[in-house]
């Protein structure tokens, strides 16, 4: 297929289409506004079906609905609107329910501003409704990824019965570049398990109330695994030259690009600097975290947000290597050049304690 | 020869303050949106009747109309709330404080889709409060998508067409028991000023619904919400008038013509019947007056409803008169038999 030149915002739809998905239901809200407007020219366009909502609790509901029924389906929003989802979420994940979310994040917390930020880290991966659940959370750092990303949404959606949500930042979702979008599947048919107002699908039972203290367990349990399933088989990162690497940036979205002009910058400095992006959020990718901090001397987390990426890497190395941490919030984004001087200040002390034992 | 230049003397309202007094920063919104308008007039109206700024709060959610606030009563409290949450913190900070003077200015998006439940709850509770909708029937903040107040039939500048009903937000208030109704014109400011002042003037919720076209982003031809459709289909309800409590001026009133109203305060509101049979104090009369129109399509404007008599929110609560916020010790520790009486009770 030929490359389009095509919005971050925009290919999230286009790819949802592609990837089979008739049904988008959300409220505006800058940075994700774009991703309403296009489903709403395109779902119709498609056969499908767009709705503004009253609100993003409105919307997420809908969703709750829309999966129940066995349809591929589709919300986005920002920061204060993800927060108002949360509810739904929970209940989402709770029913076993498919559905997909992207998250363009915005400068918070409160009303915060419109510039971009990574600070729905917390809330997004950890879960940040009630209960015991996880969401799968994608982490695009290209326009290319925002394809191709949903498209795996909706997979993994299936495949898990669960929310999965697409976390990109506002600079990904505004930026624009060449595309290469897969070729279009059909909608795939109502799942076994839907409502679909047949005499077969009378004895589906989709729920989140257990009322005995035993069922419920067993449901947590049977959650618990499947999530134990996805951290075995889903997880995915770049590397990006760290096979010698005695440094390991991490930094996910449109940090890691910044990361990587900070790698070669610092190669070209003499210094063997590596860079790990995760591409899934949730399931994290502690294992490759751990097999790089056997060779690493330091890992620096470099984030949009104030600490929330780092959490997870410092209980992925167990404390086997330092994790050192910056951090730029409010809508600011680092150049590589300030992350370089970073950098040089955090691996002096590193190298003068080197000579010191070769000395 | 020297010439001295007397600059003009400054005008003081009653309470020796200058218009500038109530003025507030520099607008940062479109040049010609409908909101700096009713902004304006709120200056204008709590100028001349004297309102002490700093007793003002005043109240919003998210939207251009919520930023408003910031442009209006510089030297009053101000609290840009959450999207669709404004009727809850104020209800919150006021019952914190009743002698605030509670106004607030919304948006349609803010009030009618996102924000319906908080809004209704709100109407329930007839908090003494102004709740100003700086209605265009779009999100302008967000770039101009339809709201709930939007018409049916109404075209967005990308030729999408409306095709859901509007809500009527003041039938809504109507029904859900608010004591003063009203919709007005941002381009009208004699109508808007005087609805404003008995606002100010009434002591329970006011709803004010004011149509305020959005320049940028829905003011084109096949809008319904646009100044040149407003100024076409504007059907005024009544003629009204608001004298102040503090100036006495004796009218001659013709019997049936004109309605009295006596405001808490003691200013009154003078309601002249423009053709129909219509009663401000009658609910039913407004709502089928405002249904009548919506079915033809006229934009009705002026007073629907006051209601002076209706206990409002504090009284209900019966809260004390010294507010919440800095009540002493000795008022809210409770007295020697109350604590025994609990201490039993837990024995
Ligand atoms: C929870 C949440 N969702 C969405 C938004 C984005 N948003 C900001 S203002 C607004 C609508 C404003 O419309 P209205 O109240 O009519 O104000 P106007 O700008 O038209 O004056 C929206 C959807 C937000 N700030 N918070
Ligand atoms: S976008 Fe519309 S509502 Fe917002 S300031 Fe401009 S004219 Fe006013
Ligand atoms: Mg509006």
């Amino acid at each position: 297929m030929r490359k389009q030149l095509t919005k971050g915002n925009e290919a999230i739809v286009k790819s949802a289409i592609l990837a089979g998905c008739r049904t988008f239901y959300g409220y505006p809200i800058t940075p994700a506004s774009e991703i309403a407007e296009a489903a709403a020219l395109y779902m119709p366009q498609a056969g499908g079906v767009f709705l503004q909502a009253e609100s993003e609790v409105a919307a997420i509901n809908m969703l709750y609905g829309a999966a129940a029924a066995g349809v591929r389906c589709m919300t986005a929003s920002s920061g204060p609107g993800i927060s108002l989802m949360q509810e739904g979420i929970s209940y989402l994940a709770g029913a076993e329910l498919p559905c997909v979310i992207a998250d363009i994040m915005r400068g918070g917390p409160g009303l915060g501003n419109i510039a971009p930020e990574q600070g729905d880290y917390h809330q997004v991966v950890k879960g940040g409704g009630h209960g015991n659940y996880r969401t799968i959370v994608l982490a695009p750092d290209s326009v290319q990824e925002m394809a191709g990303l949903t498209a795996l949404a909706f997979d993994l959606a299936d495949e898990y019965r669960n929310p999965v949500v697409v976390l990109a930042d506002g600079y990904i979702g505004q930026m624009m570049e060449p595309v290469e979008f897969p070729p279009a599947s059909a909608p795939r048919p109502a799942p076994g398990w839907a409502v679909q107002g047949t005499a077969e699908a009378r004895r589906n039972l989709i729920t989140s109330i257990y009322l005995e203290p035993d069922g419920l367990e067993a449901h947590v349990r049977k959650l618990d695994a499947k999530y134990r399933q996805a951290e075995e088989r889903e997880v995915r990162a770049e590397a990006w030259r760290t096979e010698d690497a005695e440094i390991v940036l991490v930094g996910y979205g449109i940090v890691a690009r910044v990361l990587k002009a900070v790698v070669e910058q610092a190669r070209a400095c003499g210094l063997a600097v590596g860079l790990l992006r995760p591409i899934t959020l949730y399931p994290f990718p502690s294992g490759e975290l751990q097999r790089l901090s056997r060779r690493a001397r330091m890992f620096l987390v470099v984030e949009l947000s104030n600490g929330q990426l780092w959490e997870d890497v410092r209980l992925a190395v167990e404390g086997r290597t330092p994790v050192e941490l910056y951090t730029r919030v409010g809508g600011n984004v680092p150049s590589a050049e300030e992350v370089l001087a970073v950098l040089w200040g955090k691996a002096r002390p590193l190298a003068e304690r080197e000579e010191l034992v070769h000395g | 020869m020297s010439t001295t230049v007397t600059p003009p003397p400054k005008k003081l309202n009653r309470i020796g303050l200058e218009i500038t007094n109530y003025k507030g920063s520099k607008t940062t919104l479109c040049a010609g949106c409908g909101h700096n308008a009713i902004s304006e007039r709120i200056i204008e109206c709590f100028y001349e009747l004297g309102v002490q700024p700093w007793n003002v709060a005043k109240f919003s959610g998210i939207g251009c109309s919520s930023k408003s606030p910031a442009y209006f009563l510089g030297l009053s409290h101000g609290f840009n709330g959450v999207h669709g949450r404004m009727p809850s913190v104020a209800t919150g900070a006021m019952l914190a404080n009743r002698t605030i003077f509670g106004i607030g200015a919304t948006g349609d998006g803010d009030t009618a889709s996102i924000g319906l439940g908080q809004f209704m709850h709100l109407l329930r509770r007839n908090l003494p409060f102004i709740y100003i909708i700086e209605d265009n029937g779009v999100y302008g903040l967000t770039k101009g998508q339809f709201s709930a107040t939007a018409d049916l039939g109404s075209k967005l500048k990308t030729g999408v067409i409306n095709d859901l009903p509007p809500f009527d937000c003041c039938a809504l208030a109507l029904q859900c028991g608010a004591t003063f109704v009203a919709r007005s014109f941002s381009g009208d400011k004699r109508q808007l000023q005087t609805i404003l002042k008995a606002a100010i003037a009434h002591n329970g919720l006011s709803v004010l619904d004011v149509i305020s076209p959005c320049t940028t982003f829905n003011d084109h031809e096949g809008s319904t919400k646009s100044y040149s459709y407003i100024k076409e289909h504007d059907e005024l309800l009544n003629e009204i008038d608001f004298v102040p409590f503090y100036e006495d001026i004796a009218v001659e009133i013709a019997e049936g013509e004109v309605k009295e109203v006596e405001m808490h305060d003691g200013s009154k509101l003078r309601i002249k019947k423009l053709g129909r049979n219509y009663d401000p104090t009658n609910k039913f009369d407004a709502l089928r007056a405002i249904d009548e129109a919506n079915q033809k399509g006229e934009v009705l404007t002026g007073v629907f409803y006051v209601d002076t008599n209706k206990p409002n929110f504090m009284d209900l609560l019966n809260l004390d008169d010294a507010p919440l916020a800095t009540m002493p010790e000795s008022k809210v520790r409770p007295c020697r038999d109350v604590l025994d009486q609990v201490m039993e009770e837990l024995r």
